[in-house]
């Protein structure tokens, strides 16, 4: 007896019967899921291996407390602030002599929890477990015990506390024997300005008693909790200071492949969600075609009796089981090809779990599944007339109006009326182009981003030898300290790989100014700390009646000046700037008002002044003043935000400065308020300088510049007269990325250099500059992934259009052969229609593209694009330009091959 | 006057049951606004025939002559030329571009050869034919016999000289094959064109002047011969 005839055998005769478009629908379908999946895997593997390499460098804390005894750990953690909490103590300052009590290196205790998530990463030897047990960073090592190793003994100066609670009473000695040496982390030595017991310890020890009566300083080691920021931890910070009236300062360790890039994780969100989306479009518009193309077949089937739940059964088991084949085929292919890619390219680390690949197996089937609904929708609800007639062109056509022409252009004429009967048909054409180009805009956003920091980084040096200070107050109390030289320099620059050294040197001066307004000194409650000398007791701020006395004596310290060093107008406390030529030139791209005449700098004529054409400033709870911001790229939660325009500095104007500079430290003020006077051995140097050029911005310089710094050439300070002994940072940058060994032995040789001076280190950038460029390097090639991805499924749909087009009017091709329509005429008709498709998906795109672009900047925060705008417009036209002219290449070889076969062939019936 | 001749056409199609000779060594001379009927049994190759002297299908061997001029030395696009401006056809099924309507089918060939439309000449057509009220509708909504009005005025619409009609009543009733048939006769008269028609219906076929009759791809009768005999 024969088997009864159900729904599934007909599902699979049918793709038996029909196999050859279903292998093409199938293979859509597989590629599809493949990309989408394979960008998954990609993604997810970067980001494991950019994690693992973070935490393997800094930890898994994301922010280090600094100075925190005062936090309760426990209560971070029941607020819901903080996962773990671990503690580092700081036991004190490990005295090195050639420093000459200019630097210390800070000591510490690392409690258990702390050693794991830390971030220490041995090269040698092991982490100290009793008491006489030492462990150093390399650096640390270098100063303390040069050439000392593993299990020797070394003697460690260990000084009390500087400001903090008191750890030891006085100077004292200690012997620990050497357990290991630990990696160098950068932070210590870009913070190394800071007190010392504001540091991450670069010794760390063991179980050490602790005077009676003593208090270290501890840092909080904090993993924060899925939903929480660090700006919101620093708000309840800031709570917690205001009440204790501690200074305890925030380390960020968040971690991000882009720090600060929210906007590009935001984008690739997107492009993620619009990939699946696109995707599935792109299987809505194969099921289409395919219906499409079945559209009799339905009519009789529903002639016959079927009624469309039973038609949309019979096509639904159909896409079923090509969902059932294709989506384990193609993401197992995803994970082999993703598997590949890793192993070959050995720039990431494969990394995938199975409930991901199950979560990607069932969204895809969903995603087919949803996907296919929508066209066996459209089917189920033909009618059967359509076996015998085409009557839903009838249909379409009542919804037309239809002029009376007696002369036409048949290629246009065929290619409109193509597109308003075939309406629906013809959309998704126009969508994915649009949501192409909104794509390419997204991803514009990310080149933009990429270029930004990739500039930010170029500017970076990939070794920075020197240290930040400069004094804060009125008086350089170092003038004479022992600098980096020429020589050095030239040493520098010897060194293999080394492309560039450039000299910086920052001298604190104080400019005379007529007027100094908000747009120094904020309009807002408070005013920066650093200008809090300039308050009058009568101002209406009030700022002398609460219990932050610091006002006052800054206010005192400005009269006991003016006393004793008088002023010819209001005192600017800044700084001078000095840099190498081609620095200075290199920032003309940031003159707003005048020009950089470098003769007249170098003759000390002329100097350039750094002040922003707008000013932006901004208060936040618990800070106790208010603060400079970048007016663009305010962060939110600020309480208060105000930009003031610069009405201070002006090119041509004349620029009154002096320099007040002590030829031998006085070692023994540990702050300038201690300083007595400033009339002993206080040497003075006035002079003028024309404003050459005003400045918005300056991205050359390593060393920070406040607004009004001032800035000139090392031959422009000579001609001045102002002396200088040297550099205060010497930037390396190298020719190319170096190996390990190569890096090792240029930190070795520049850590030599630096040996000389005091508060001389070195800062190696080059894991973050090459992470920097991995980092940029991989989201290009995603970005170009899913160009392709993109191109791929606008080709496919014009291609499953179209073929299905031409399948289905074969007869019409070849009527129009027989009246006398050449192969040109009808490629023009179908050109004409792409052409409409494709202007018009441009045309929403471009709209689509250029709206995303203002949110993003807009809504989104992203400050200003780095890249002009006609990039994007020239990227999209050319996208669709290629396409259309992919299409044209494929429409005239399918065409060709129609008109290969003779008009009879064409025309007959099928 | 001749206007077409042949010469030993043949035309042989490769099936799976071996070489099928559709046209088999068929000499013919077409005289200027003869009106030709081309008949014989199913599968007799009058189609066949019909199309490639229209220039819609090559032959296996053989010559035709379009006035001296010899159909296969013109390549595709000059074929396409001579289609649309000397030929016209009409299919049994009509062939109408279904996206466009009646109007704008007839139009097809003038427009195709950039002309400007003789308006009152194919308003002469429409009104001959009886269609002027459904010129504006798409093929869809006519029936056959309007269809293939619109098809005789389409291959009309150029002037074309000859005219080559593939069984233009086999989808029609008795009455509207008559009327379409009388129409043909009448325009091919009023127009001057020639009219070479393939039917396998006799009674169609004895309204022409001349009857070739055709079997198994060959010319077994030509009713001009025998006159002349």
């Amino acid at each position: 007896m024969k088997k009864r005839l159900t729904i599934n055998h007909m599902a699979l005769g049918s793709l038996r019967t029909r196999r050859k478009q279903y292998l093409s629908l199938a293979v859509g379908i597989v590629l599809a899921i493949f990309f989408v999946s394979s960008m998954m895997i990609i993604g997810q593997s970067m980001n494991y291996t950019m994690y693992q390499n973070y935490v393997r460098r800094e930890g898994t804390q994301d922010a280090v407390i600094c100075d925190a005894e005062e936090i309760d750990p426990q209560e971070l953690i029941d607020l819901g602030y903080a996962k773990r909490v671990g503690n580092v103590t700081v036991l004190g300052e490990a005295q090195v002599e050639a420093f000459n009590d200019y630097r210390f290196l800070c000591v510490g205790e690392l409690d258990e929890l702390t050693a794991t998530m830390g971030g220490r990463p041995l090269i040698k030897g092991r982490m100290p477990v009793a008491s006489d047990e030492i462990a150093m960073e390399q650096w640390s090592l270098r100063w303390i015990a040069p050439g000392a190793q593993i299990g020797d003994e070394i003697t460690v100066t260990l000084k009390s506390l500087k400001v903090a609670d008191q750890f030891l009473t006085k100077t004292t000695e200690r012997k620990y024997s050497l357990v290991g040496v630990l990696a160098d982390k950068a932070r210590n030595h870009i913070y190394q300005s800071s007190a010392s017991y504001l540091q991450i310890p670069s010794i760390i020890v063991a179980h050490q008693p602790i005077e009676v009566g003593a208090k270290p300083a501890i840092h909080r080691y904090v993993e924060l909790e899925e939903n929480v920021t660090l700006a919101t931890l620093q708000d309840y910070l800031s709570n917690i200071h205001a009440h204790y009236g501690g200074s305890g300062h925030v380390l960020p360790y968040v971690y991000s492949s882009f720090l600060e890039m929210d906007v590009i994780l935001v984008a690739i969100e997107i492009i993620g969600l619009v990939l699946v989306l696109a995707a599935c479009l792109g299987i809505v518009n194969a099921f289409t075609s395919l219906l499409t193309d079945r559209r009799s077949q339905i009519g009789m089937m529903r002639a016959v009796g079927a009624t469309r739940k039973q038609i949309r059964r019979i096509f639904g088991k159909e896409a079923f089981l090509i969902a059932l084949v294709a989506t384990p085929f193609a993401i197992g292919l995803s994970v082999l090809a993703m598997w590949g890619l890793c192993t070959a390219s050995g720039l990431f680390e494969f990394y995938v779990t199975i409930p991901f690949i199950i979560v990607c197996a069932l969204v895809s089937l969903i995603c087919v599944m949803l996907s296919a609904l929508m066209p066996l929708w459209g089917a189920s609800g033909i009618s059967p007339m359509q076996a015998i007639r085409e009557t839903s062109l009838l249909r379409a056509k009542e919804k037309l109006t239809i002029k009376r022409q007696l002369q036409f252009d048949v290629p246009s004429l065929l290619a409109r009326r193509h597109i308003s009967l075939y309406r629906n048909k013809q959309a998704g054409i126009s969508a994915i182009v649009a949501v192409s180009l909104v794509i390419l805009s997204l991803l514009f956003i990310m080149v933009d981003s990429v270029v930004d920091l990739q500039r930010k980084q170029e500017v970076k040096p990939d070794y920075r030898i020197g240290d930040t200070y400069y004094s804060s107050d009125f008086i350089d109390d170092e003038a004479n300290k022992p600098r980096l030289s020429d020589s050095d320099r030239a040493r520098i620059k010897e060194l293999p790989l080394v492309r560039e050294v450039v000299g910086e040197r920052i001298i604190s001066i104080n400019v005379l100014m007529q007027e100094i307004t908000n747009y120094i000194f904020s309009p807002l409650s408070d005013v920066p700390s650093r200008y809090a000398y300039l308050l009058e007791p009568t101002d209406p701020r009030g700022m002398f009646d609460g219990n932050l006395d610091y006002r006052q004596l800054a206010r005192d310290r400005y009269h006991l000046l003016l006393e004793q060093q008088p002023q010819d107008g209001k005192v600017l406390k800044t700084c001078l700037f000095v840099c190498d030529e081609a620095m200075l030139l290199r920032m003309s791209e940031y003159v707003y008002d005048g020009r950089i005449d470098i003769d007249a700098i170098n003759r000390g004529e002329e100097v350039v002044v750094h002040a922003p054409p707008e000013q932006g400033f901004s208060e936040r709870d618990g800070y106790g003043d208010s603060h400079y911001i970048d007016s663009v790229h305010a962060k939110s939660g600020e309480k208060s935000k105000v930009t003031v325009a610069n009405d201070m500095f002006f090119a041509g104007d004349l620029l009154e400065m002096n320099y007040l500079y002590l030829t031998n430290p006085r070692v023994d003020a540990e702050y300038w308020s201690e300083v007595s006077d400033f009339t002993a051995d206080v040497e003075r140097w006035d002079g003028s300088a024309r404003i050459g050029a005003v400045i918005s911005q300056e991205k050359e310089a390593t060393l920070w510049l406040n607004q009004g710094s001032v800035i000139t050439t090392f031959a422009g300070l000579a001609a001045m007269g102002i002396p200088n002994n040297g550099y205060n940072s010497l930037s390396v940058y190298l020719s190319e990325t170096p190996s390990e060994e190569m890096g090792e032995y240029l930190y070795a040789e520049l850590d030599n250099i630096s040996q000389y001076f005091p508060e001389v280190a070195v800062e190696d950038n080059i894991a973050n500059t090459m992470d920097s460029r991995t980092s940029a390097l991989q989201l290009i090639v995603c970005g170009a992934a899913v160009i392709i991805l993109f191109f791929s499924i606008c080709l496919s749909m014009v291609n499953n259009a179209l073929t299905n087009r031409m399948r289905s009017e074969k007869r019409s091709i070849g009527t129009m052969r027989a009246v006398g329509a050449s192969l040109d005429v009808i490629a023009s008709s179908y050109f004409k229609q792409l052409m409409i498709m494709l202007c018009s998906g441009f045309a929403i795109g471009i709209v689509l593209s250029v709206a995303a672009i203002g949110l993003m900047l807009t809504v989104g925060g992203y400050g200003s694009l780095s890249l002009p705008i006609w990039i994007l417009i020239g990227g999209e036209l050319a996208f669709v330009a290629l396409v259309l002219l992919a299409s044209m290449l494929n429409l005239r070889s399918r065409l060709k091959g129609i008109m290969k076969s003779s008009i009879v062939d064409n025309i007959r019936e099928l | 006057m001749e206007i077409m001749r042949c010469e030993a056409l043949r035309k042989t199609f490769v099936t799976g049951g071996g070489e099928v000779h559709a046209v088999d060594g068929i000499d013919l001379s077409i005289g200027k606004c003869e009106f030709i009927a081309v008949t014989g049994p199913s599968g007799s190759g009058k189609s066949t025939l019909l199309h490639m002297l229209g220039g819609l299908e090559y032959p296996t061997s053989g010559k035709i002559y379009y006035q001296e001029a010899l159909l296969s030395d013109y390549n595709d696009n000059q074929l396409s030329v001579l289609r649309r401006r000397r030929f016209g056809f009409v299919f049994q099924s009509y062939n109408l571009v279904r996206e466009l309507t009646g109007l704008e089918n007839i139009l097809l060939p003038v427009m195709l050869d950039s002309k400007r439309a003789d308006q009152a000449y194919i308003d002469r057509v429409v009104d001959m034919l009886q269609i002027g009220d459904r010129v504006e509708h798409l093929p869809g909504a006519m029936s056959g016999g309007q269809q293939q009005r619109i098809s005789i005025a389409r291959a009309l619409a150029n002037k074309p000289a000859i005219l080559f009609a593939d069984e233009p009543t086999g989808n029609l009733d008795g009455k509207t094959g008559r009327e379409v048939i009388s129409l043909l006769k009448y325009v091919g008269k009023e127009l001057g064109i020639t009219l070479v028609l393939v039917t396998h219906d006799l009674s169609i076929a004895e309204q022409a002047q001349r009857i070739l009759t055709l079997e198994d791809g060959k010319l077994v009768r030509d009713t001009a011969a025998e006159v002349q005999s």
